[in-house]
């Protein structure tokens, strides 16, 4: 059973949109390219809100911005599970439209994925199933999420003491 | 040949009159007896979605642990248990299965197996003693204070969702996911369902279920096969899947129809009262006849 | 027998050991007791008897492999779904004789009143082993009732069926005991119960067929159908009729000693009479299988390995049985319709068997592996069906079954 309310999500300082294409030939961001927008992207965010099972997450926030083909991959602000209006974050102008955007208007996921239970929203899930699939989304094809139980220890989660020296 | 003591002809017939009369009212008064009742409003139903289930065991891992079920001997985070088709045993009210597809190698397809709380559950039907209970809530119970053990509810279920305790010597019992009815009723959710790390399972009320998964087929018809399993199957079920393959592929059994099971024994049961009346009618006419017979010998 | 001569030691106690030693000195009893089918009762008995104490101390899962998946085992598939149609003979010769009036048939009355009896009553034994808590049988009687159950109305018409039963065998019991005036009060109320006895046997014969309606999926679609109360009744009266004879042909070889000259005499002529009607049972029997089939449009499924014993069940056991018992009746033969009724018997066993565990479940994985019953199990069965032998002729023994007793001939 989720085990209350998710703390208060924090950690988030959120900077730059990976670079999708410049305006002409297609081209995925092999380097890590020069953020366009104000604001500081972080190296790792520290995931502990949820803690009762397993240590907080460290997760490697710059290592997947070079892995994804753009921000909203994750942070799904845009597209079918849109949930604001572009000029929300954008400014309308389209020489300006990427770079208006500012760090702290990517929402942490606990901004939207959380609150009371029955959710206002039904199709909304909660934070760690937000978490989950918006990290399965890729990790189900790498490693073995999706095919061993273990997946959930070997590739992201660390059992917290107690019940890793049970184990052993 | 000496007379019997028994029935003289007139009173015969006057019974038999009398017996007759009875069957034509009695007919008449039980067509309308039967009410619609479409069940409880407001009851909660689950609703899996096998496409988002990544088979970690969460579920199977919480409900022993919600239920203070004893600990298998194989962990919880064991793969090799899925090398087999397994189903809720005495000391597991919920187990977990792999489907691989061969038109996707390498990204199987997980399936959870429980007693689905049927709307109209045809253990509760075949009971003879009335051990099993549908709630409002929408969870259907078993109570071990009245169950003699006699197994039919094992033999009806569509599901074979019940399990017996055959080792028991002196309190053998019939073994099911109870929905977490009590947690449920004092507002909680349902143990599987608060450890599920992506959300594949969802509780709620199961009108709102059915809506949201219809709305989710509705979205992304490339993703969910165009059915929603337990809408209607046997009357309806509470627990409602989503799949991406044609569910029989997930030995979900494909062939129950859409009535509830308890009809089908509802023919015979209302001809019984026909057989208590007709029966002594005719054989009395028999008898009569037959003394008749003799009579005039 | 009254012993005017012994009035000085007719006390209770000697009257009571007469009564079930039959009028032997106890050595000399304990001698008649050794026979070649007793040694091997005993043998039996003595592996059943001490499995059945450990199935109520281990559980069930000691004795049966009743499992998930296969909740009911040859314990209730013998003892209940075979047993009940193979106690049908009570309400059938109750029946002839007493409402239809066949009063040549009245020797085979009482045999057929017992067999029943007594069939009820092992059943009721072997649902007492089979159930979880035997010790709630009666639950369904007096403190919960599941009106929606068929087995609610099985579990009530069983219990007035034996009642039933008994007091229509309790005129031979009270001339064993010498109440005349009790024995006449039941004699008094013999048609009610005769009729009584009709209405529940159809309900509950049905009712064993009508328990797998409720599981449309698991029953071979051969077997299973709509029709399935219908089929179990049907079958019920001729076994009932040819139980009759198979019993009677049994005692009559076996226990001679105990018939009157009216019983042995008949005997023949009254076999081929019951042939009579249950050849017509069995060929109404037989279309109303072909018309199950032909119902559901089945007949696709006849070209399967189910459908083959399914042909075998209805062809081999229920068709040539009844051509023979023809023959038999055509040639006024009693032997060839005792043969034909050993095989038609075998055919009802088989049909109960088929629906109720050969082809129950029959698409789940490793099916055919789990219909041999464990050692244990088959144990326990022949060790109660042996009780059942005992009990029925320690009763033939000593009450007037197969004769009139000489005292209370004129009473009919």
């Amino acid at each position: 059973m989720r085990k209350g309310i998710p703390l208060a999500i924090a950690f988030f300082a959120w900077a730059g949109v990976a670079s999708t294409l410049p305006a002409d030939a297609g081209q995925s961001g092999a380097s890590a390219p020069a953020p366009s927008f104000q604001g500081v992207m972080p190296k790792t965010v520290t995931l502990g809100s949820l803690t009762d099972r397993y240590e907080p997450v460290v997760f490697d926030h710059s290592g997947h911005v070079d892995m994804a083909s753009g921000c909203g991959d994750c942070h799904h602000q845009h597209g079918s599970d849109q949930v604001l209006g572009c000029r929300e974050c954008h400014a309308l102008d389209p020489s300006a439209f990427r770079r208006s955007v500012h760090a702290d208007q990517f929402r942490g996921c606990g901004e939207c994925h959380a609150g009371p239970s029955p959710r206002p929203v039904p199709e909304r899930t909660g934070l760690a199933a937000a978490y989950h699939r918006a990290c399965f989304r890729c990790h189900r094809e790498v490693g073995s999420v999706g095919r061993d139980p273990k997946g959930c220890t070997e590739m992201c989660h660390e059992e917290k003491g107690a019940a890793r020296t049970a184990r052993e | 040949m000496e007379e019997k003591k028994g029935i003289s002809r007139r009173d015969c017939l006057k019974a038999l009159t009398a017996i007759g009369c009875t069957t034509l009212v009695g007919s008449a008064v039980d067509a309308h007896a039967y009410k619609k009742f479409s069940g409880w409003p407001g009851r909660y139903g689950m609703l899996a979605d096998t496409t988002e289930c990544v088979g970690c065991r969460s579920c199977e891992a919480a409900c022993n642990s919600a239920n203070r079920l004893p600990k298998p001997d194989v962990p919880f985070d064991e793969k090799s248990v899925f090398e087999e088709k397994r189903r809720p045993t005495s000391s597991a009210y919920t187990v977990v299965n792999r489907y691989s597809l061969p038109e996707k190698p390498g990204t199987p397809v997980y399936r959870k197996v429980q007693c689905n709380h049927c709307n109209e559950p045809a253990c509760a039907s075949a009971c003879p003693v009335r051990a099993y209970t549908k709630t409002p809530e929408g969870a259907v119970l078993y109570n071990q204070d009245l169950c003699f053990g006699c197994r039919y509810c094992m033999v009806a279920c569509p599901f074979s969702a019940p399990a017996y305790d055959y080792e028991s010597a002196l309190e053998p019992r019939i073994v099911k996911c109870t929905m977490c009815h009590e947690r449920v009723k004092q507002g909680g959710i349902p143990a599987c369902a608060g450890a599920c790390p992506v959300e594949a399972i969802k509780f709620g009320k199961r009108e709102e279920l059915v809506n949201l998964a219809r709305e989710r087929i509705r979205r992304h018809p490339d993703r969910y096969v165009d059915h929603l399993y337990g809408e209607h199957e046997v009357g309806g079920t509470s627990w409602l899947y989503l799949s991406g393959v044609p569910f029989a592929r997930l030995d979900f059994p494909s062939d129950l129809p859409d009535k509830p099971l308890v009809e089908q024994t509802k023919g015979f049961l209302s001809a019984v009262p026909l057989v208590l009346v007709l029966w002594p009618a005719v054989l009395g006419m028999a008898y009569a006849a037959n003394r008749n017979k003799e009579d005039d010998r | 027998m009254r012993n005017e001569s012994l009035a000085k030691t007719d006390t209770f106690p000697t009257r009571f050991m007469g009564k079930l030693l039959m009028g032997m000195p106890l050595s000399e009893y304990m001698k008649t007791l050794i026979t070649p089918f007793n040694v091997l009762a005993a043998a039996i008995l003595s592996v059943g008897i001490p499995l059945i104490v450990l199935r109520f101390t281990q559980g069930l899962a000691y004795v049966t492999h009743a499992s998930n998946e296969y909740p009911w085992s040859i314990l209730l598939g013998w003892g209940l779904f075979s047993g009940v149609p193979l106690s049908a003979t009570g309400y059938i010769m109750a029946t002839a004789v007493y409402i239809f009036g066949f009063k040549k048939y009245h020797p085979l009355v009482r045999l057929g009143v017992l067999t029943g009896f007594l069939g009820y009553l092992f059943a009721v034994i072997y649902l007492l082993i089979d159930i979880g808590r035997p010790w709630r049988i009666y639950y369904p009687m007096a403190v919960s009732y599941g009106p929606t159950s068929v087995l609610f109305l099985v579990a009530w018409h069983v219990a007035l069926y034996l009642t039933v039963q008994l007091l229509e065998f309790s005129p031979a019991i009270l001339e064993w005991l010498n109440s005349r005036r009790v024995r006449k009060w039941a004699v008094m109320i013999t048609i009610a119960m005769t009729v009584a006895g009709v209405v529940l046997s159809t309900l509950h014969q049905s009712a064993l067929g009508a328990l797998f309606l409720l599981a449309p999926g698991k029953v071979h679609p051969l077997w299973y159908s709509g029709f399935l109360p219908v089929f179990f009744f049907i079958s019920s009266i001729y076994a009932g009729f040819l139980m009759v004879i198979a019993v009677s042909t049994v005692l009559s070889r076996f226990m001679r000693n105990r018939a009157d000259r009216d019983f042995l005499g008949s005997l023949d002529t009254l076999t081929v009479g019951l042939g009579k009607g249950a050849c017509v049972v069995m060929f109404v029997y037989f279309a109303l299988k072909l018309i199950g089939v032909a119902h559901d449009d089945h007949w696709n499924l006849l070209a399967t390995p189910y459908g083959y014993w399914f042909l075998v069940e209805v062809f081999l056991f229920v068709l040539v049985p009844g051509v023979v018992v023809t023959c038999g009746v055509k040639r006024n033969h009693a032997r060839i319709v005792r043969i034909g009724a050993f095989f038609a018997l075998a055919g009802v066993v088989l049909n109960r068997l088929n629906v109720s565990l050969i082809t129950f479940h029959w698409n789940v994985p490793g099916h055919l592996h789990h219909l041999v019953p464990p050692g244990r199990e088959v144990m326990i069965v022949l060790a109660i069906a042996t009780l059942h032998v005992i009990l029925f002729r320690w009763i033939v023994n000593r009450m007037p079954v197969l004769t009139e007793h000489p005292d209370y001939r004129e009473d009919g």
